[in-house]
């Protein structure tokens, strides 16, 4: 979503019900899905574990949740029979979005402690399609057409809160298969002979873009075939390492480009789902959760000091040292 | 269960040794496979194919040639009705299309796409076949269209429209309407009965976002679409 697209709440008196609904827990394959946060899982995982809506950590926790969210909901001007809260998973590359789970807002306390969605025999499409993840959407939405009045929700379906989580799966993190660079690559970007590398970044920072297809990384075909054989030599690792290294300097500069022409947003929330986003999501991830402040102070980086931000991921690069180390002192003996 | 895929490095050589030397089968030697069990049943698919290339044959060759894009809604029902069926699994891989539209479909996507291709630029290229962006690669697009047309197993909104590109990639594809098959199809169809200028098909696709921004999308039925569509449309620049 671009700065220009972000949504425009025309609506007071909402700012409770979002406070309460934040309380309600999403899980997956046990594991808590923090809000506006990210979890990646095995695929083997993915295809097997299912959702649960967790109302509270406990029997009186969650009275104590329904309750103050009915309080809101009604406090914000509506009757408890005119909202429900429901649970939309989507599957982003299949665009399909499903309304896994909904029920009245006043019938809420009837469920328990763990609602679980999307067990076997009813599997909601986003939990089968694990190359595009899935997207879920916890949101307290109206469940009919109200009169309309100024700054009120009046329309079926509008959201008067809601929470969102991404669950991937590894054949979706960052990362890159390099492709070799042959003769002909060579002559379609008109590169000499003897390049050993070719790193193409674009559009890293738009939202709408899939981020495997913003970066593609060409290796010589030889040297890419070395890698191949010989996977975890030293050299191997090293030389790994380095490509990364070089892959997310190239969207780095991308990045910082594209945000100073105006062509990606200044702001980290607006683009997080780009791959420039997930450079930095990753890298202000702190437990699981993004350290949203840490995540804008990195985007703010990567646009005005681009080298210091590329300076950045070398130290947060794992055993990167250990790795160059190890390969100079091996190519040495 | 098992299926034929295309890895990205393979996909970049066939597609330029296509390009140099014309299409040619992939081998049974060369076809790499995804998954385990027993094999993917792709009859349906290799007949939709076979249909889709017979009928674009004829389609070359009439008065309508010029306009691409309907033909590209025509075979869309097609493809889809041939692959709906397949686990979501298989459907939700890029390396699965990336089989369909170089094993199956390359001359239709030659054909369709042929000024990008002869730019000899993979960067310009590239993206019609190796379905990482699924809004920008042929046959996953077809795919996304018919899911959004159909009604039951009519398929025909796909191509009710002539020379209609601008309204399916530009303002449906790509966009959010594009996971509410109600919408999508409610502008569609607005567009049907009243064609809209290219201003006037932005400006409604903007305020069509607007209206829907702060809707749950999956929870918009029929009627409510109508409503909607014909708001935007009714209220110009904002």
């Amino acid at each position: 979503m671009t700065s220009e697209q972000r949504v425009v709440r025309p609506y007071a008196g909402l700012e409770s019900v979002q406070r309460r609904l934040t309380r309600l827990r999403l899980e997956f394959a046990g594991q808590s899905l923090s809000a506006s946060g990210r979890l990646s899982v095995a695929v083997t995982v993915f295809l097997a574990e299912r959702i649960t809506i967790v109302t509270g950590s406990d029997e009186q926790q969650r009275r104590t949740n329904v309750a103050e969210l009915l309080e809101a909901v009604e406090q914000a001007g509506f009757a408890a029979h005119q909202v429900d809260l429901a649970l939309v998973l989507g599957a982003p590359r299949l665009r399909v979005q499903q309304v896994a789970w909904r029920t009245p807002i006043d019938e809420l306390d009837r469920h328990g402690q763990r609602i679980d969605v999307g067990g076997a025999g009813a599997r909601p499409v986003a939990l089968a399609a694990p190359f595009g993840g899935c997207d879920a959407t916890l949101a307290v939405v109206l469940a009919d057409d109200l009169d309309p009045r100024p700054l009120r929700p009046f329309r079926r379906g509008t959201w008067l809160a809601r929470t969102h989580h991404r669950i991937a799966t590894d054949l979706g993190q960052i990362g890159f298969t390099p492709i070799p660079l042959t003769e002909e690559v060579r002559a379609e970007h008109e590169l000499p002979a003897r390049t050993l590398r070719l790193i193409t970044a674009e559009r890293v920072t738009d939202p709408e873009m899939d981020p495997d297809a913003s970066l593609t990384v060409y290796v010589d075909q030889e040297v890419l075939a070395q890698l191949a054989a010989e996977p975890r030599s030293r050299g191997s690792r090293s030389l790994q390492m380095q490509l990364f290294l070089d892959a997310m300097t190239a969207v780095v500069h991308a990045g910082s480009r594209e945000i100073a022409a105006g062509e990606g947003s200044d702001t980290f929330l607006d683009a997080q789902e780009s791959l420039l986003g997930s450079l930095v999501r990753q890298m202000a991830a702190r437990e699981d959760e993004v350290d949203m402040e840490l995540a804008q102070h990195y985007w703010t980086t990567v646009k005005n000091q681009p080298e210091r931000a590329v300076a950045l991921i070398e130290g947060w690069l794992p055993d990167f040292k250990n790795a160059l180390v190890n390969s100079i002192s091996e190519g040495a003996s | 269960m098992r299926y034929p895929i295309v890895p990205i490095d393979h996909c970049m050589t066939l597609t330029a040794e296509y390009l140099a030397k014309g299409w040619r089968p992939i081998e049974p030697d060369e076809m790499a496979l995804s998954g385990r069990g027993p094999d993917a049943d792709l009859r349906a698919l290799a007949d939709a194919a076979t249909l889709i290339r017979a009928r674009l044959a004829e389609y070359r060759d009439s008065d309508e040639a010029s306009d691409r894009d309907r033909f590209e809604g025509e075979a869309a029902g097609m493809l889809h009705r041939a692959t709906r069926e397949l686990p979501l699994m298989v459907l939700d891989d890029p390396q699965f299309w990336r089989f369909v539209g170089l094993q199956h479909l390359w001359q239709f996507v030659h054909w369709r796409e042929r000024e990008r291709f002869d730019s000899g630029e993979p960067t310009r290229y590239l993206r019609l076949v190796d379905a990482r962006v699924p809004h920008e690669c042929v046959v996953t697009r077809m795919f996304l269209r018919a899911q959004v047309a159909r009604r039951g197993d009519d398929y025909t909104l796909a191509s009710a429209l002539g020379d209609s590109a601008e309204l399916w990639h530009g303002h449906i594809l790509k966009r959010d309407v594009a996971a509410s098959p109600p919408l999508a199809r409610a502008l569609v169809a607005s567009h049907l009965d009243a064609r809209m200028s290219s201003s006037e098909l932005r400006t409604t696709s903007r305020n069509l976002e607007r209206l829907t921004a702060n809707l749950v999308t999956a929870m918009i039925d029929d009627d409510q679409a109508r409503d909607l569509v014909a708001l935007a449309r009714s209220t110009g620049e904002v």
